[in-house]
């Protein structure tokens, strides 16, 4: 059974609908990559997910359906959201961005992870102090990551990391998702524009289209499969 | 030198009773942005229901605030789950007028309840004065100062020093993204009305001593609290209670000293209000944010 199961998602904004019957599965461990141009529905398949938006269709999460659930009961289950634009909140301090990542969590654990944050991001125990509204950019998308690794999710959605920030710092973000994968076994949902480095990090990827599954596959595959090449990786 | 000292005593106590009131709407306009004209009327009903356990079960005076304002409190956080909860998505307008729906509401049942004569209010603290370094203060206006910073404290703690604070911070500047991290902001709105309620409920039982029970008694409190948190900064809690006691010293002066214009401190006061959103709508102490663009 997959962690993580849509079947015939679709969802929207208003009377505008977004995605069209989008079948989609995470299994446990793995990183998936999301790929499309802009406004093919890539964010609104993770909202869709965390129940940020109003959705139909099937999800299931642990085997249970998340349908009727809001953002914060599939906080609660283990699904950890990184909006697009970071959700940074920038009033609030560094420490206090990553306690709230916390929020869900009663375990003794929740110490031991603020360090593993800091040893990944050591940055952000400098400016544990400061307002996150603060940080430069690729220092809140370290602070985006950092407070998702504070809930301990079983499933991350990542939207657009490397949005904005110079090349080195977007391709730390991606080793470091890498890393986090590996040592929390989180799954990794991955929006993502860069989509050489999407599939670069994913085991499978999935390429949406006006709001529908145009083609999935191993990213292996993907890079090799010619549309794809053509019209997302640019050679 | 020592008769303006004791006015300036005077009215930093009263000045701590408009703070306290004008805590609360800083609290739900942090949480809301919108100020709720209610918060007067529930503190009037908390202290009627603080009177009731003091007269009625003869209650230890510490005993009935206690369950009085746990039972504003609780009737607040209900109130805004079950009735201004249903417009929380519309426009901050309509919430506006629940609140002013409130306030003719609670103040009604109140009268229907209690009648609106008026009734003494025992204060618990004697009002024999104490000679400090010469300055004669008396024991209850040193109680409301005390009372009224502890208030301060308690909540900085709150929303400082614990989990639920932070939550409840979060809630209110990015409630979509608190949701995402498990953050009930519905409750946490809820909770904002209750906590909101206890700290206005403090001025009721405060004041009640002084100007006597009825359904009515906070709506001359009520304005110099608006005028207090506008002049501290409607989204500043410290700007409230500074605000307040700086009112509070004003309108002291100004009964000792121009006793012509004794009678015209409401109206003083509103024109503050009016003054100050024109010429400062920050307050002394409001948001200037650090904002990286």
């Amino acid at each position: 059974m997959p962690l993580l199961d849509l079947v015939k998602v679709s969802a929207g904004y208003g009377h505008r609908r977004v995605l069209h019957e989008v079948d989609l599965c995470v299994e446990e461990g793995e990183i998936i990559a999301i790929l499309g141009a802009n406004g093919a529905g890539k964010t609104t398949t993770l909202r869709a997910i965390s129940g940020a938006i109003h959705r139909a269709g099937q999800i299931t999460f642990l085997g249970r359906s998340l349908l009727g659930s809001s953002a914060s009961d599939a906080a609660r289950l283990g699904i950890a959201h990184v909006p697009e634009g970071r959700g940074t909140m920038g009033q609030l301090t560094v420490a206090e961005n990553l306690q709230l990542g916390a929020y869900v969590r009663r375990d003794r654990g929740i110490t031991s992870d603020l360090e593993r944050v800091f040893t990944y991001f050591p940055v952000l125990r400098e400016r544990r102090r400061q307002y996150a509204g603060t940080l430069s950019g690729g220092e809140q998308q370290m602070l985006a990551i950092g407070r998702a690794v504070m809930a301990r999710p079983k499933l991350v959605l990542l939207d657009e990391p490397s949005l904005g920030l110079a090349p080195l710092v977007a391709r730390r973000i991606f080793e470091l998702i890498g890393t986090i994968n590996r040592d929390l076994r989180s799954a990794v949902v991955l929006v993502e524009q860069n989509a050489v480095a999407a599939l670069d990090i994913s085991h499978r990827a999935y390429v949406l289209e006006s709001g529908r599954v145009a083609v999935s596959g191993a990213s292996t595959e993907l890079k090799a499969h010619d549309g794809v090449r053509r019209s997302y990786l640019g050679y | 030198m020592r008769e303006l000292a004791e006015q300036v005593i005077a009215g930093i106590a009263a000045g701590g009773i408009y703070a306290s009131l004008a805590l609360a709407l800083v609290l739900i306009y942090r949480a809301m942005g919108l100020i709720n004209f209610a918060q007067g009327e529930f503190a009037m009903f908390t202290a009627f229901i603080c009177w009731a356990l003091l007269q009625g079960a003869q209650l230890p005076f510490a005993l009935a605030v206690a369950i009085a304002v746990g039972l504003g409190a609780a009737g607040a956080f209900a109130i805004e789950r079950l009735i201004v909860r249903p417009f929380e998505r519309g426009s901050p307008l309509v919430i506006i007028i629940v609140t002013l729906a409130l306030f003719e509401i609670v103040n009604s049942v109140a009268g229907f309840v209690w009648g609106y004569s008026p009734r003494s209010f025992p204060s618990p603290f004697p009002a024999r004065p104490v000679d400090i370094g010469g300055i004669l203060v008396s024991i209850q206006d040193a109680a409301v100062i005390g009372v009224s910073l502890l208030t301060l404290i308690l909540l900085y703690l709150l929303f400082n020093r614990t989990k639920l604070g932070l939550a409840m911070r979060a809630a209110a500047l990015y409630p979509e993204v608190s949701e995402m991290l498990g953050v009930r902001t519905g409750v946490m709105l809820g909770l904002g009305w209750g906590l909101a309620s206890a700290v206005g409920a403090i001025s009721g039982i405060l004041v009640a001593p002084r100007i006597l029970l009825e359904p009515n008694m906070m709506q001359g409190v009520i304005i110099y609290a608006f005028a207090a948190a506008v002049l501290g900064g409607i989204d500043s809690p410290l700007g409230a209670v500074v605000g307040g006691l700086m009112l509070g010293v004003l309108l002291a002066l100004i009964g000792a000293y121009l006793p012509a214009l004794a009678d015209l401190r409401l109206a003083l006061s509103l024109l503050l209000i009016v003054v100050l959103l024109v010429a400062r709508p920050s307050g002394l102490f409001g948001q200037h944010q650090a904002r990286r663009v």
